[in-house]
């Protein structure tokens, strides 16, 4: 048995891992490789194949660098949390901007006063259990200048002995620390999954951590869990001297600097977190290519269409961006691994049939888009969006999708392109930090 | 530049503007950004007009200018108007609360250099100096990375590739126009006793001809409420290209589209010296061109057991201002927004005493702790709005100036969300 650890990105619709042999001098170098379309594959049978498929493997660590939780952004959180609040405080983190997605169901809030007797509270969770039986996580919101010790002890042991899991607020008329604390109550669940995933799959005694900030750790917040990869991208700029870079792979494209903010304008408020100032390409991979009201080809501006996916992916019928560069992927290892179907004959007519019907449906003669022109009108938008945000300094495209958008920024000398391997490089950090040790919070792991 | 390419590269080259237009050598509309409260398509193109007859503008100039009775909205919002190439010009609008003097047509850099007569003057003599001086550098900087396009503005500023793009969004605005019904219809809505506006639409199409035709004959003549003709004409494109679904391709096209019949001297066609009344007007017209559009097309939902007579929904803008900062609150039928409430809350500047929002009620109680003076100043506010919308320990605010704020006072915001 080789001692192994599993070098694992889990994106929003797709997870890429690499089994490494860590006893190895070229530990760099996986010994197994899979991708799957998660929509498809789940996380679970993606590990477990890939215990079957390495026998002579002894997995004991996981490295995860993660944009999973990015799917909870269009969502409304909180469903399983109930929130404790002085009279007068309820929903009070939404009054700076009402129009935003909430952190915890109104319907759920329970507003307290100082006095409130165990009873009571008794009487208001046979209530709120009502609402939803599988409630379990509870944020406390009781400022020191209303409530004593004792008060919040009564309350806070109430739903302790009842199992639930609690989560304080640190500054209760700090809105900012509000929001972040419900966002990590409500993201917990989502966490737990991944974790579920891990133990029913590879085991519970290998050791899981994720990147956070500037290393691997497996004790952290969930919201670190947020810029699990935009921090691994920053830490990867920083190592290859650049500044800037442009990131395109099959689910997301965006632009990302070494410039740190400090306040995260999230879709559920302002949170206070320090953050690398990134930036999102106004369409994704995923988005639905289409025609307007007046049969004008348009983008969709639906959120991205991860279910049930692209053409290639084999189920769908309509027709996304990714599904236009059908072609251009075919060689791609890993959206071949995602897509095994993208190259038979039959997804290949089927994508073209699709354009020919978008090409017909586009009522104006003069402006009809064909599957080459759209593809060239992709590229040119984001040749131009680059060219937008490009700064001095030299400047790296990189993923899936780095090459192709490379071609009409030739002739600028500091735009450079490169592929970007998630398990490699992953495991080039892992290495890298064994050399360095890491002095905040836990050291997850010492290779041999 | 096949015609996507030209309107995406449009849409990115005014991505870092709030208010922005690119205008062609002949005073022709390419495509324009609105997306501040204060629309200012038809403001921007009048403010071109003026800076170019003026003051001759050359590549790598940047002018400014704010009067409210020359082009501005209000001294608050300034104008920059710079050269890109010999055929292509661009206009943008910007805000900062400190600006509180007119400002006539000015140079502000010279051939890419600070004006050397006017910098001193306007910004290094400022209370304000280093906000000024951030502010007009970091505008002069915007202007200056869309140089990074000048091999696309060369094409934009060809006559042939203008025409095909006009003529293309013609074709599309055909479309767009035929997807809605003709017809004629008006309505009146009183602003005061004495200040009414009545609006007849007609929307109509004659020997293939299309034209929407706003005609304001009938509306009173101007006295303290009242806003000058390029503000009405803003708010009205703003609202009919809104209406048509055809925001995105905002140009020239759809300027010629609409007809304007405004009687001169009216309170829809005199500046205000201060532009006070501005987001008031432009509010009024949006929902009165909304309301019949709407009527015409039949889209319009009657609530039951109501007549669907026209009512302004209710919506106020306020200043909050402590110690030179600016935080504004804004809410209507469908939001709350309270800009930098966090802020103040950390600073402990304002103390929450309530702060509720349960069903789309929403109360704020919040006491002053800071000693600086807090004063609130009416953007807009309308008369329909309860007096006790918002008070300050306990008395309603002034509905035209300022009202002052001291420790220990409490601001209370009483606010219904319906939508």
């Amino acid at each position: 048995m080789t001692q192994s650890a599993i070098a694992l990105y889990l994106g929003e619709s797709y997870a890429t891992l690499g089994v490494f042999d860590l006893t190895s001098s070229e530990k760099n170098r996986p010994l197994f490789e899979k991708s799957v379309y998660l929509p498809q594959t789940s996380l679970k049978n993606l590990l477990s194949q890939t215990v079957a498929a390495c026998p002579e493997c002894k997995i004991e660590s996981l490295f995860i660098v993660t944009r999973y939780l990015d799917r909870l952004k269009t969502f409304r959180l909180g469903g399983s949390v109930i929130q404790v609040v002085p009279v007068g405080f309820e929903n009070s983190y939404t009054v700076a901007n009402t129009q935003l997605q909430s952190l915890a169901a109104p319907a759920l809030i329970l507003a307290v006063a100082p006095e409130v007797t165990t009873e009571t509270l008794q009487t208001e969770l046979a209530r709120l259990k009502k609402i939803n039986s599988e409630i379990n996580k509870v944020v406390f919101q009781l400022p020191e200048s209303l409530f004593t010790a004792a008060q919040m002890e009564t309350i806070k042991s109430f739903f302790k002995d009842q199992n639930f899991k609690l989560f304080t607020v640190s500054n209760p008329f700090d809105f900012e620390s509000v929001r972040r604390t419900l966002l990590n109550a409500g993201s917990e669940g989502t966490k737990d999954e991944i974790l579920a995933d891990i133990n029913d799959s590879v085991g519970p005694d290998v050791k899981a951590s994720f990147w956070i900030n500037d290393g691997f750790y497996s004790e952290f917040e969930n919201i670190d869990l947020y810029f699990s990869s935009q921090t691994f991208l920053k830490k990867y700029l920083i190592h290859e001297n650049l500044t800037q870079a442009f990131y395109f792979d099959v689910e997301n494209w965006n632009s990302i600097t070494t410039t740190e903010l400090t306040r995260w304008k999230s879709p559920w408020g302002t949170m206070l977190y320090d953050h690398p100032a990134t930036e999102e390409f106004s369409v994704s991979p995923y988005c639905e290519l289409t025609t307007n009201s007046v049969g004008q080809f348009v983008v969709s501006t639906a959120a991205p269409q991860f279910e049930p996916g692209p053409i290639v992916a084999g189920r769908s019928v309509k027709t996304l961006i990714l599904d236009a560069f059908s072609e251009e992927l075919r060689d791609n290892k890993v959206i071949s691994s995602l897509f095994p179907q993208m190259n038979s004959d039959s997804i290949q007519q089927k994508v073209n049939t699709q354009f020919q019907i978008l090409q017909k449906a586009q009522m104006l003669d003069q402006l009809r888009l064909s599957k080459q022109d759209i593809k060239d009108w992709l590229r040119f938008s984001v040749t131009s969006w680059i060219l937008n945000k490009l700064s001095s300094q030299p400047t790296r495209l990189l993923g899936d999708f780095s090459s192709y958008f490379f071609q009409d920024l030739k002739k600028n000398s500091t735009v450079s392109f490169s592929g970007f391997n998630w398990p490699e490089e992953i495991m080039k950090q892992v290495i890298l930090n064994q050399k360095v040790p890491l002095k905040k919070k836990d050291l997850t792991i010492e290779l041999s | 530049m096949n015609f996507h390419s030209t309107q995406q590269l449009l849409k990115t080259i005014l991505s870092p503007f709030e208010s922005a237009s690119l205008v062609v050598e002949d005073g022709k509309l390419l495509a324009s950004a609105d997306k501040h409260s204060l629309k200012s398509t038809t403001s921007r193109l009048v403010v071109l007009q003026i800076i170019k007859k003026y003051l001759n503008p050359q590549i790598g100039d940047l002018f400014i200018l704010n009067d409210p009775e020359n082009g501005g909205l209000n001294y608050q919002n300034i104008f920059f108007t710079t050269r890109l190439t010999d055929k292509l010009y661009l206009v943008f609008v910007k805000e900062l609360a400190q600006i509180n003097i007119k400002i006539p047509p000015t140079p502000l850099y010279d051939k890419g250099i600070k004006n050397k007569t006017v910098w001193p003057f306007l910004v290094d003599q400022n209370p304000h100096k280093i906000v000024m001086n951030d502010f007009f550098e970091n505008q002069w900087n915007l202007v200056k990375e869309i140089r990074i396009f000048n091999s696309y503005l060369n094409d934009l500023s060809l006559p042939k590739n203008q025409q095909a793009y006009f003529k293309m969004v013609s074709i599309l605005l055909e479309r767009y126009f035929n997807n809605k019904a003709l017809g004629q219809n008006e309505v009146s809505v009183k602003l005061s006793a004495e200040n009414c506006i009545k609006l007849k639409l007609t929307v109509d199409e004659k020997q293939n001809q299309r034209s929407i035709h706003a005609d304001f004959s009938q509306t009173s003549v101007a006295s303290k409420i009242c806003a000058a003709s390029h503000i009405i004409e803003s708010a009205l494109v703003a609202a009919i290209a809104e209406s048509y679904g055809m925001s995105h391709l905002l140009s020239q096209p759809v300027l010629d589209l609409i007809r304007l019949s405004l009687p001169p001297q009216s309170l829809v066609s005199k500046a205000n010296a201060l532009g006070t009344y501005n987001l008031h007007l432009q509010k009024t017209i949006t929902e009165q061109i909304s309301f019949l559009l709407n009527n015409l097309t039949g889209q319009t939902k009657k609530p039951k057991n109501t007549a669907a007579g026209f009512q302004l929904s209710p919506e106020f803008q306020l200043d909050l201002n402590i110690a030179d900062k600016n935080y504004s609150i804004a809410a209507d039928a469908k939001r709350i927004l309270f800009n930098d409430l966090d802020f103040l809350l950390q600073s402990q500047q304002l103390v929450p005493l309530m702060i509720q929002n349960i069903d789309g009620k929403v109360c704020l109680k919040l006491k002053v702790e800071t000693n600086e003076t807090v004063s609130i100043k009416p953007r807009l506010l309308l008369p329909s709005l309860s007096q006790e919308f918002f008070t300050v320990s306990g008395a309603p605010i002034k509905r035209d100036s300022e009202t002052i704020a001291k420790k220990n006072d409490v601001l209370e915001l009483n606010w219904t969300i319906t939508k």
